[in-house]
C-alpha cells in the first residue's frame, strides 16, 4: 500500500518506506564500499533514483529487491568513479562493540572484517547481498547483472579467501576452539 | 571455523560489523527528494507491458536462442546511439555567449580532484583525478575544461591541463611556459589558451601546440578574450593606490596581432582586474578609493563608446550612500551583474541590472568580514550558485529573488558551469 501511494507521488509514504530501509541500505553500502562517505553518497543516489523512478516500478511487492538493485548499482558507480583514488578504510563501530559475546566472537569478527576488507568490492557485493541482505544467489546475480555462474564463483572464492584468512591469521584460541 | 560455521555466522558477523542504524543524513535526503518531481509513469513501457512477467515466464531452454538476438539488438542500439551522439555533438553546440542550457558544475574537491556535479540530481563524478588541481575554466561551447596543477598553495603551477569534458586530455602545458603566470583564459571555442604572464602574454594554439608571444606593456596582470571576436583585453598594473587597489592601464589587441595594442583607458582604485562581458561589448570592475563615495562602487566600460559609468551610487556631492558593492560577476547574456552588497541593514548578495537600476536581494545574509561568497551564474541566467565563505555552504539562488535552496555539495571558490545547447 505504501509503495503504491509513493508510486503515485505521495512523498510521505515514500519517506516512511525510506526510513524503514535506510539503515540496512547504509549498512550494506558501508560493507560493500568500506568507506562511510562513499557509502552515504551511494545511499543518497539510491534514494534519489528510487523517488524519481518509482512510477516505473510495476510490481510493488518487488520494492525491496528493486531498491537493493539500485543500491548495488550506485555502489558499483561509486567504485568506478573512485578507481583512480581507491579508498579502503577500516569499518569502525559507531557506538563501540554491539555485543558482549565471549572473546572468540570478537576475534572471529575482526578476522572476518580483515578478510572482507581484502576482497575485491564486486566480490564483497555478492557476499553482502547473499549473507547480509538475505538474497538468494539467483536474485543476487540478477541484481548485480552477472550470470548466476559468476555469482556462484565469486561467492565460492570469497568464502575460500575468508577461510584462508581465518586459517592463516586466526590466533590460537580460535583455531583450537573452531577446527577448520 | 568450518565452512558450515563460517556461512552460518556470516549474516550475524556482517550485522555486527556494520551496525545498521538510521543515518543522520536521512532527513536532509528526504528533504531533497521532496523537492524533486518523479518521472511520469507513462514514460515507462514496463508499466504498460508485462516485460518482467514475459521474460520470467520464458522457458529456460528458449533463453539461449534469444541471446544472439539480444546481442544484435544491443549492437544495433549502440550503433544508433553512436550515430545520434555523433550527429548531436556535431550540431548541438551552445552559442558562445548568451543564455544556454545548464550542464554540469565543474569544481575541485578537497583532495584536489576535478569533479563534476549534476545540479539536477546532485550526482557527483570525478572527471580527472588530482591531486593539486585548481581553478577550472570551461570553454564557452561547453566542450573543454582547462585546469591548473598547483602542488604548493600559492606556488607556481607545474602544469596547465586542457581536457575534453569527458576527462580525456587534449594538451598539457608544461611548467616552463607558465613561469610567473598571473591568470589564464580558455578561448570561447576552447581551441586556444591565453596566458597572462607579467613579462609577456602568450597564446597557445591547442591544436598545433604553437606558442605565440605578445609584445605588450610591462606587468600584465590579466589577459582576457573579448567575447568570441578573437580580440584580447590586456590589463597592466601601473601603481598601487591608497588605501587599496591599483591604477591599471587597459589595452585592446586586435585578433591575430602580436603587438600594437591600443590603450583604452586608465582606471583608478581598481580592486579586481576588469571582467569582460560574455558578448565582448563591455567590461566591469569595482573600486575602493580614499573617499567613502568611491568605496565599493561598480563601474562598466563600454567598448563601442569608450564610456566608463558607475552603475552604483557615486555622488559627486551631497550625502554619500554608505552601501558597498563588491566582487561583481556577469550573467551569461550580460544583462545582469551578481554582487556582494554590504549595507547598514545587513549584507546580502544582490542582482543588479547591468545598465543600473534597482537591485534584487538574494540568499541568506552574511556577516561583514566573512568574505561574502564565491558566485557563478547558471548558463540559463535564472540563478546563481553561491558558496558562502562564512560556512562553506553552497546555495542555488533564483535571480528573481524567490527562495533559493542549499545544495548538498560544496561548489567552492573555483567553479564553472558547463553551457549546453538550448
Amino acid at each position: 500500500m505504501l509503495v503504491e501511494r509513493a508510486r503515485g507521488g505521495d512523498h510521505d509514504a515514500f519517506a516512511e518506506l525510506v526510513r524503514a530501509s535506510v539503515a540496512r541500505l547504509d549498512a550494506a553500502a558501508r560493507l560493500i564500499l568500506r568507506d562511510r562517505e562513499l557509502a552515504a553518497d551511494a545511499v543518497q543516489e539510491t534514494v534519489i533514483r528510487a523517488w524519481k523512478n518509482l512510477p516505473g516500478l510495476r510490481d510493488p511487492d518487488r520494492f525491496d529487491a528493486w531498491l537493493h538493485r539500485l543500491l548495488v548499482r550506485s555502489c558499483i558507480d561509486a567504485i568506478r568513479h573512485r578507481r583512480a583514488r581507491p579508498v579502503e578504510v577500516e569499518l569502525q563501530p559507531l557506538d563501540g562493540p554491539a555485543f558482549t559475546d565471549h572473546a572468540s566472537n570478537v576475534v572471529d569478527r575482526e578476522v572476518i572484517d580483515e578478510a572482507l576488507r581484502r576482497l575485491d568490492p564486486k566480490w564483497r557485493a555478492v557476499v553482502v547481498l547473499h549473507f547480509f541482505l538475505g538474497m538468494s544467489l539467483p536474485d543476487a546475480a540478477a541484481t548485480l547483472g552477472i550470470p548466476l555462474g559468476t555469482a556462484k564463483s565469486r561467492l565460492h572464492r570469497s568464502l575460500g579467501l575468508m577461510r584462508l584468512a581465518i586459517g592463516d591469521d586466526a590466533p590460537a584460541p580460535l583455531a583450537k576452539g573452531h577446527p577448520a | 571455523m568450518s565452512t558450515d560455521q563460517l556461512e552460518r555466522r556470516l549474516p550475524e558477523i556482517l550485522t555486527e560489523l556494520s551496525l545498521p542504524r538510521v543515518p543522520d543524513y536521512t532527513d536532509d535526503l528526504l528533504g531533497q527528494t521532496a523537492r524533486m518531481t518523479q518521472r511520469p509513469a507513462w514514460t515507462y513501457p514496463e508499466r504498460w507491458f508485462p516485460v518482467s512477467t514475459l521474460t520470467s515466464s520464458l522457458a529456460p531452454a528458449l533463453r539461449p536462442a534469444l541471446r544472439p538476438l539480444i546481442v544484435l539488438a544491443v549492437l544495433a542500439a549502440l550503433i544508433i546511439a553512436s550515430l545520434a551522439w555523433y550527429a548531436g555533438s556535431q550540431r548541438q553546440l551552445p552559442p558562445l555567449f548568451g543564455l544556454a542550457r545548464n550542464g554540469l558544475v565543474v569544481s575541485t574537491n578537497a583532495a584536489g580532484d576535478l569533479v563534476t556535479v549534476d545540479p539536477a540530481t546532485n550526482v557527483s563524478r570525478t572527471l580527472f583525478a588530482g591531486p593539486s588541481l585548481c581553478c577550472p575554466q570551461i570553454s564557452g561551447d561547453g566542450g573543454r575544461v582547462a585546469i591548473l596543477r598547483v602542488p604548493n598553495e600559492g606556488g607556481e603551477p607545474t602544469a596547465l591541463l586542457v581536457l575534453n569534458i569527458d576527462g580525456t586530455t587534449v594538451r598539457e602545458i608544461p611548467a616552463d611556459l607558465l613561469r610567473g603566470l598571473a591568470d589564464f583564459a580558455l578561448s570561447p571555442r576552447g581551441d586556444r589558451l591565453l596566458l597572462a604572464i607579467p613579462s609577456g602574454p602568450k597564446i597557445v594554439d591547442l591544436g598545433s601546440g604553437n606558442v605565440t608571444s605578445i609584445s605588450a606593456a610591462p606587468d600584465i596582470t590579466r589577459a582576457s578574450w573579448i567575447g568570441p571576436s578573437g580580440d584580447i583585453l590586456l590589463t597592466a598594473r601601473v601603481a598601487d593606490t591608497t588605501p587599496s587597489g591599483s591604477t591599471l592601464d587597459v589595452y585592446r589587441l586586435s585578433a591575430g596581432a602580436t603587438s600594437g595594442a591600443t590603450k583604452l583607458t586608465t582606471i583608478q582604485y581598481a580592486i579586481d582586474t576588469p571582467q569582460v562581458s560574455p558578448d565582448g561589448s563591455k567590461f566591469l570592475y569595482f573600486i575602493w578609493g580614499p573617499e567613502e563615495r568611491l568605496q565599493g562602487r561598480i563601474h562598466v566600460f563600454t567598448f563601442a563608446t569608450g564610456k566608463d559609468e558607475a552603475i552604483t551610487p557615486e555622488a559627486a556631492q551631497g550625502p554619500v550612500d554608505p552601501t558597498k558593492w563588491e566582487n561583481p560577476v556577469w550573467s551569461p547574456d550580460g544583462s545582469l551583474i551578481a554582487v556582494e552588497r554590504y549595507a547598514t541593514e545587513g549584507n546580502q548578495l544582490a542582482i543588479l541590472p547591468a545598465a543600473g537600476g534597482v537591485p534584487v536581494l538574494v540568499g541568506p545574509a552574511f556577516p561583514t568580514g566573512s568574505g561574502g561568497a564565491a558566485i557563478r551564474f547558471s548558463p540559463d541566467g535564472t540563478s546563481v550558485l553561491a558558496t558562502y565563505r562564512v560556512n562553506q555552504k553552497t546555495w542555488l539562488l533564483p535571480v528573481s529573488g524567490d527562495e533559493g535552496r542549499q545544495v548538498p555539495w560544496v561548489a567552492g571558490e573555483d567553479v564553472d558551469w558547463q553551457r549546453l545547447a538550448p
